[in-house]
């Protein structure tokens, strides 16, 4: 394994593989792997030192896979979040892990639900004020299966997060997982007789979340039907959709030092869901939403017809900013200017579920 | 009590430290499937199910049935079901 210290490394988690690229200079970049061959990736996660995947297997069931030395071994004793017996519930996948406050590893499961290790993956224990709300018996799973996919820890805060569940909504929690509060106040809802939902209601279907990188306390979020953000004290999330070609699409990504910006790529329409007019293009603000610019230098101008998927862009922490795009027929697109210019680092992947970074300590 | 032997699929003789085979002892189906250490949450789902793609057979007999009753010397197959192809 050839990646050294200070290299940035971006984990795609493909539908057949985890593949490892890592470059010197973001511009000339290898590629390690495939690991796990034929096993879906839905999601990779590195603190620059030690690498977690979800590795589902469709006969064997999930598996969270643990690695020191980027891919080349991985630990023996595999683990997996599991629900009680009781429950009548069983993890289908782990759609996201995510790293929280003191060390805590968090994974958001199918169906939806939210597990804990507090030893880096060996063992994972229920979130049960999350996981048991009576609520949950009302939960209905979207198209893509009833997945909690987003975790947000608050910065410098173990007491503060929220997570995200498709079809269901945003929730916030202020005393370190013990109780939740549904956030789904003012976002578009056309699939729901209301049309939109209030605060309390369920049925929103969030896509993806990031928190802005100078304050913590705001939030942006690409939604089934719209982009939005919302400050820590707000009733309701705020529509900024206005100057993007559509509301709909599913990734989204902040930047790692700015405020105020972040990034997403829309795709054409909920019924349609490919990058409009066969011209892809990520598009960022620097004003938390109020005006987007269209990033498309790098990629193709017609017949590009591509699907990027929730957790199919990231941001890496250098400066400037790298930004990387995965989509699901395979190609890989990384910016080493914020998303000015892009360049195809892989061309002929299996379908992209995931994108994340680090940068190797 | 009924000692069976367990035939391990290749995907998963990591699990079992290498073994083709492993011996247990159970009165029932589930009973042996339970005491496959780290293979057991591989062939039983968390609400303790066989996995929706994945076939045991006791001998040479395709069942799901966790009371299923061993008799000594069974044999118990578990194998990936043919599925998949959408993907």
């Amino acid at each position: 394994m050839s990646v050294k210290k200070g290299d940035t490394v971006v984990l795609a988690g493909t539908k057949k593989g985890l593949f490892v690229l890592h470059s010197r200079d973001r511009r000339r970049w290898k590629s390690e792997g495939p690991y796990f061959e034929g096993m879906p990736i839905y999601h990779a996660t590195s603190d620059g030192k030690t690498l977690h995947a979800s590795a589902t297997n469709d006969h064997w069931g999930p598996a969270v896979r643990r690695s020191t030395s980027w891919g080349a071994r991985w630990a023996k004793d595999e683990s997996a979040p599991a629900y009680a017996k009781a429950t009548g519930l069983s993890v289908e996948r782990v759609w996201n892990l995510t790293r929280g406050e003191e060390g805590t590893l968090y994974a958001g499961v199918e169906p939806a639900g939210l597990f804990a290790s507090r030893d880096d993956g060996k063992t994972w224990q229920s979130v049960e004020g999350f996981n048991a709300q009576k609520a949950r018996k009302d939960w209905m799973p979207g198209g893509g299966g009833l997945c909690l996919h987003t975790i947000l820890p608050y910065p410098g805060d173990a007491r503060r997060m929220v997570v995200a569940a498709s079809a269901v909504g945003i929730f916030g929690t202020n005393d370190a997982g013990t109780s939740w509060r549904l956030m789904n106040g003012g976002i578009a809802a056309p699939f729901l007789p209301a049309g939109k939902t209030d605060e309390t209601m369920l049925g929103s279907c969030p896509h993806k979340l990031v928190r802005d990188a100078r304050d913590p306390a705001l939030l942006y979020m690409q939604n089934h039907a719209g982009v939005y953000k919302r400050r820590r004290g707000d009733a309701a999330w705020t529509p900024i959709m206005k100057g993007l070609p559509s509301p709909f699409g599913f990734p989204m990504a902040a930047h790692p030092h700015d405020a105020g910006t972040v990034y997403t790529m829309p795709l054409e329409s909920d019924m349609n869901r490919v990058t409009g007019g066969g011209a892809p293009a990520v598009y960022r603000t620097r004003d938390e939403g109020k005006s987007w610019t269209r990033l498309a230098k790098g990629w193709p101008k017609e017949s590009a017809w591509l699907t990027v998927l929730r957790e199919g862009m990231a941001t890496d922490g250098k400066d400037p900013a790298g930004v990387y795009v995965g989509t699901t027929t395979g190609q890989l697109y990384a910016s080493r200017d914020e998303g000015d210019s892009w360049k195809c680092i892989a061309q002929t992947l299996p379908p992209v579920l995931s994108v994340s970074t680090t940068v190797a300590r | 009590m009924p000692r069976v032997r367990v035939r391990v699929p290749a995907a998963l003789r990591a699990l079992a430290g290498g073994a083709a085979a492993l011996d247990v002892e159970g009165r029932t189906l589930g009973d042996a499937l339970h005491a496959l250490g780290p293979l057991t949450p591989r062939v039983l789902d968390d609400a303790g199910n066989v996995r929706r793609h994945v076939h045991v057979f006791v001998n040479a007999a395709a069942t799901r049935a966790l009371d299923a009753p061993l008799a000594e010397g069974d044999i118990i197959h578990v194998l990936p079901a043919v599925s998949g192809g959408s993907s």
